[in-house]
């Protein structure tokens, strides 16, 4: 037990009067006040001013909120929520429609240029013409199929299907690029999402990337935005992934090489 | 079901970053009245202070997606509503000055259930007495004798609403209360306790 000075308990009667001070201070002063008539005088003129004070503040005169207080704050916070999820849907009908007209010409210019040596059954081109006409996955995979997520996302990597082995990405950036410029992108947005889609794709515009990955992600019921390839990358924004759902925001690449990242809700 | 009524300000905070408006609705719950008494002790009115309250919780709605956990819910709250009344009264050409001197017109309800005409007459001009005491004081003497008897603030709270440290909201409320017992005998003599 600390045995304090007349002065140093003054100085504290504020204090120990609004409960602020902790449980063996207030003991100390509480064993002092018991036998200092003094301090005891100066306790009840700190309680006198604390009690002027408050009447003269008005404490007794703060009326109750009005009783539809809460439900006029709720109503404004709930048409905000709706509004955004409505935004939200109109971006991606909009990005799908533009997907489905980049898809068309890609095709095209893609089989003009590779009309001699094209193979056959190029699953990469067919994919492609299947996210233009349906919006379907790429193959091997198809969406609310039974099998565990693991199972999809392993079919969707690039190195597991023919979309990766025709069309390589750029090796920018490096994953420390990654962290730099997508860390806080990643943090910054909100949760619900776990799975990444990855596509790589040799696209003529970021515009074009993005738009190609929002027709999957409105398939898919997720959001996506364009980012530069690397495997790196791919693993950092699925170490990210979990819960986290990001804007459309459009990334672009600095030479035209892009990838697509989509979310899909959980 | 969630138990939102367990869980903390900053976790129903963070469930709202989420978009969760049930759990928003606990936070609107639990500090509505506090954000209120906020608003009225600026605006005097209570659809105006309704308005500053409604205004204050919808920033705090939009802007969870930017919280770090730097601050207590409740402070943060006291300062949007302070603003959001602030900036309800600068519409309206008023001054925007911390004074206690509008507070109670009719002056606080008698808490003795009959008090003599004397008594009542006694403690009235008490209470002008001290809200005059309380308007001499420095603004930021009088700003934490406000925030703490008027909105019941603790200290951590009014030090961070005031940017400053414990140890300065200490000392300005004991120099606050020191002033105050020292004009009060000095007008009503030693026994000024209605």
């Amino acid at each position: 037990m600390k045995k304090y000075s007349c002065d140093e308990i003054k100085a504290l009667l504020c204090e120990y009067s609004d409960g602020e001070t902790d449980a063996e201070t207030a003991r100390d002063i509480e064993q002092h006040l018991d036998g200092c008539p003094e301090c005891r005088a100066e306790l009840e003129l700190c309680l006198k001013a604390k009690s002027a004070s408050a009447a003269a503040v008005g404490q007794d005169n703060i009326p109750s909120p009005p009783a539809d207080l809460h439900e006029r704050i709720m109503s404004a916070v709930h048409k905000d929520a709706s509004a955004k999820k409505r935004q939200a849907a109109r971006r991606w009908r909009n990005i799908a429609a533009a997907a489905a007209v980049l898809t068309l010409f890609v095709g095209i210019g893609a089989f003009v240029f590779m009309m001699g040596p094209m193979k056959s059954g190029n699953s990469s081109f067919d994919g492609l013409a299947g996210i233009a006409g349906e919006a379907a996955p790429p193959s091997g995979c198809k969406p609310g199929e039974d099998g565990n997520a693991q199972d999809e996302d392993a079919a969707f990597r690039p190195e597991n299907n023919d979309l990766a082995a025709d069309v390589p990405c750029s090796d920018k950036p490096s994953a420390s690029d990654s962290e730099d410029k997508y860390g806080e992108l990643f943090r910054t947005y909100g949760a619900g999402y776990d799975r990444a889609l990855i596509i790589p794709i040799t696209a003529g515009s970021y515009d074009a990337a993005a738009s190609l990955a929002a027709s999957l992600g409105a398939k898919f019921d997720g959001l996506a935005f364009a980012v530069p390839y690397t495997k790196d990358a791919e693993d950092t924004v699925l170490s990210w992934s979990g819960g986290d759902v990001f804007d459309p925001v459009v990334y672009g690449g600095d030479d035209g090489e892009l990838c697509i990242i989509v979310y899909v809700e959980k | 079901m969630k138990k939102y009524g367990a869980l903390s300000d900053k976790e129903l905070y963070s469930l709202t970053k989420h978009g969760d408006e049930a759990a928003f609705s606990e936070l609107v719950s639990r500090h509505e009245s506090f954000s209120f008494g906020v608003a009225f002790s600026v605006l005097h009115n209570s659809e105006d202070a309704a308005d500053a309250v409604q205004d204050a919780f919808f920033r705090l709605w939009r802007a969870a997606g930017k919280y770090r956990g730097e601050c207590e819910i409740r402070t943060w709250l006291y300062t949007l509503t302070k603003t959001a009344a602030l900036d309800i009264l600068r519409s309206r050409s008023a001054h925007a000055v911390i004074s206690t001197d509008e507070l109670s017109e009719t002056g606080a309800e008698p808490e003795d259930p009959s008090p003599t005409p004397e008594e009542e007459a006694g403690r009235q001009e008490l209470i002008r007495e001290v809200r005059a005491a309380i308007n001499a004081l420095p603004d930021a003497q009088r700003e934490v004798i406000v925030m703490r008897e008027l909105h019941g603030m603790s200290y951590i709270e009014i030090a961070n609403a005031t940017g400053s440290d414990i140890g300065t909201v200490k000392s300005r409320l004991s120099r606050a209360r020191a002033a105050l017992a020292e004009i009060l005998k000095r007008s009503l003599g030693e026994n000024f306790l209605p």
